[in-house]
């Protein structure tokens, strides 16, 4: 640890922000999840360096209907962002609403862990909260993977977060989407129904969170990273 | 079909099971402890177990859909895979490349197919009203530096498992006594849905053990149900705040239903306040922080260029 960490970490007051989603990152590069987890797309996620692609533009979509529906179709289309959805891709994300009228949608949470070496204020906002279970919507354009979910840490924080004991993944699987997009249609491209996948609290969830916090913060430290992370006194 | 009254509790659904473990360690012996079981034997292993109950021998899938035609699955209540690979990866693969030969030769297509096919199967036992328990094999994964213990399937069978199953549990002997864990672990797999602690299998000459599986679906199924209820309760709460809220045009309402709000417990609290700072917004009220109320945007404008 060179001397400006430890001086930086040895003010108690300091809280360090940081997301859900650069921690699940962080796990992501810890153990080699997939050969893009490097180093440097960890630093791209804290430093917010990500320019969004068709499919994460399409998927945003989604989650509009979804989360603030106020549109009309007009001609069986409908006018989201960049994007004119077929009613093959935009009906599954309005059944979904209507049936989810008790969602509350985008709930910001945050909650301080205390690591061996410094406070982290972890944020996050979960798309929605309905009765006691948390639910994240997902577009993914292969089938799911839902190992992947299952060892992923984003549900795991949020359940610690927000104090509450399911979470469900909510994956509407895109199929045949085109390589360009023409005139803000993607011409082809159908929506399924979306598929539930459900993640439990157990016993060592809390310990394996912070686990993971302890072992980002080391991280930072060792690296010297930790100028890249806001400070909040 | 029978209407529920809102107010009525939900009869309790049927559950998936998996367990998985070495061979040899007695997963279909626990499996004949079900209530009125009958096994679907892929892997011709049932004569190995003790307590054998019915059992249905296979040699294709087309054995089981022949079965499930002729109604034989509904005189049961408990329903066994044995093994979860020999149905999915080879029997369920055959029949899908026999539907459509293409399937052979685009390996992601035909396990789209098997899994498909496979929910049919699981959606008619729940709507026969049959509890499933799937055994499965174990085998070890590596995930970075940790070496954990899943279920012996494919890849594409495995995250299928992993998404239909309400309880997934490792069968492994602890000091000389066997035992399930179903609380996932570095180690293991698992899912609770029930928070079963580790539990010890009793010795087969235990009268305990005669209705031992019988009696764990009946805990997963009671802890659902609750799960249900405390759900249901949650959901109507969030409806009668949420009318109060949105309705709610006058600042000193916003404040008191606020107060009201945070005396409740915590699980149901983030999502509403959330509801309340968006009702602030869309009405223009802003937070009094001295006075730990909301007013009107105008009047804390107002107030802020009096003392000038």
């Amino acid at each position: 640890m060179n001397i400006q960490s430890i001086e930086q970490v040895k003010d108690t007051d300091v809280k360090y922000k940081v997301s859900i989603s650069v921690l699940e990152k962080f796990r992501r590069f810890q153990t080699g999840t997939t050969k893009y987890d490097t180093e440097q797309a960890l630093l791209d996620t804290i430093m917010g360096k990500f320019v969004p692609n068709d499919k994460v533009k399409f998927g945003s979509a989604i989650h509009k209907i979804i989360e603030r529906f106020n549109r009309e179709a007009y001609n069986g289309e409908m006018y989201v962002d960049d994007f004119i959805l077929s009613s093959e891709q935009y009906r599954p994300a309005l059944e979904y609403r209507k049936q989810h009228p008790l969602m509350i949608h985008e709930v910001p949470i945050s909650k301080v862990y205390q690591t061996r070496d410094l406070q982290l204020l972890v944020t996050g906002r979960a798309d929605g909260i309905e009765g006691v279970e948390i639910r994240d919507i997902k577009a993914k354009f292969s089938l799911p993977l839902w190992s992947e979910y299952y060892v992923s840490y984003q549900w795991r924080f949020y359940l610690s977060m927000f104090g509450l004991d399911t979470f469900w993944y909510d994956i509407f699987e895109v199929r045949d989407f085109p390589p360009a997009i023409i005139n803000g249609r993607a011409i082809g491209a159908y929506v399924l129904e979306p598929e539930s996948f459900q993640c439990l609290r157990y016993d060592a969830l809390e310990d394996d969170v912070l686990t993971l916090c302890n072992d980002f913060a080391e991280f930072m430290i060792r690296k010297n990273y930790l100028n890249l992370l806001t400070k909040i006194k | 079909m029978p209407v529920i009254r809102k107010d009525e509790s939900l009869p309790k659904r049927p559950v998936v099971i998996v367990i998985y473990g070495e061979p040899g360690i007695g997963k279909t012996s626990l499996f004949n402890t079900s209530n009125n079981p009958l096994l679907i034997d892929f892997d011709r292993g049932v004569d190995r177990s003790i307590f054998r109950q019915d059992s249905l021998l296979v040699s294709r899938w087309e054995d089981v859909i022949q079965e499930e035609k002729a109604g034989t699955f509904k005189n049961y209540s408990t329903i066994g895979i044995d093994t979860a690979k020999a149905a999915l990866d080879d029997f369920l693969m055959s029949y899908v490349i026999r539907q459509d030969q293409k399937l052979a030769k685009n390996k992601l297509g035909a396990y789209g197919a098997i899994g498909d096919e496979f929910k049919l199967f699981v959606n008619n036992r729940r709507a026969d009203g049959a509890d499933l328990v799937i055994i499965a094999h174990a085998k070890q994964e590596k995930d970075g530096d940790i070496i954990r213990n899943i279920p012996d399937v494919t890849g594409q069978s495995y995250n299928l498992l992993l998404r239909i199953s309400d309880q997934v549990g490792y069968m492994r002997t602890v000091n000389n006594k066997r035992t399930i864990q179903f609380e996932p672990t570095d180690f293991t797999v698992g899912k609770n849905v029930a928070r079963i602690p580790l539990v010890e299998i009793p010795d087969e000459n235990d009268t305990r053990f005669k209705n031992f599986m019988a009696t764990l679906i009946q805990q997963v199924k009671d802890a659902i149900a609750r799960q249900s209820e405390i759900q249901q309760d949650a959901l109507k709460k969030v409806e009668l705040y949420r009318e109060q809220i949105e309705s709610c045009e006058d600042p000193d309402e916003l404040t008191a239903i606020l107060s009201v709000i945070r005396e409740l417990p915590d699980n149901y609290q983030k999502g509403l306040l959330k509801l309340v700072s968006d009702s602030a917004k869309r009405n223009g009220f802003v937070a009094d922080k001295e006075k730990g109320c909301y007013v009107r945007k105008e009047i804390a404008e107002y107030k802020t260029i009096l003392p000038l």
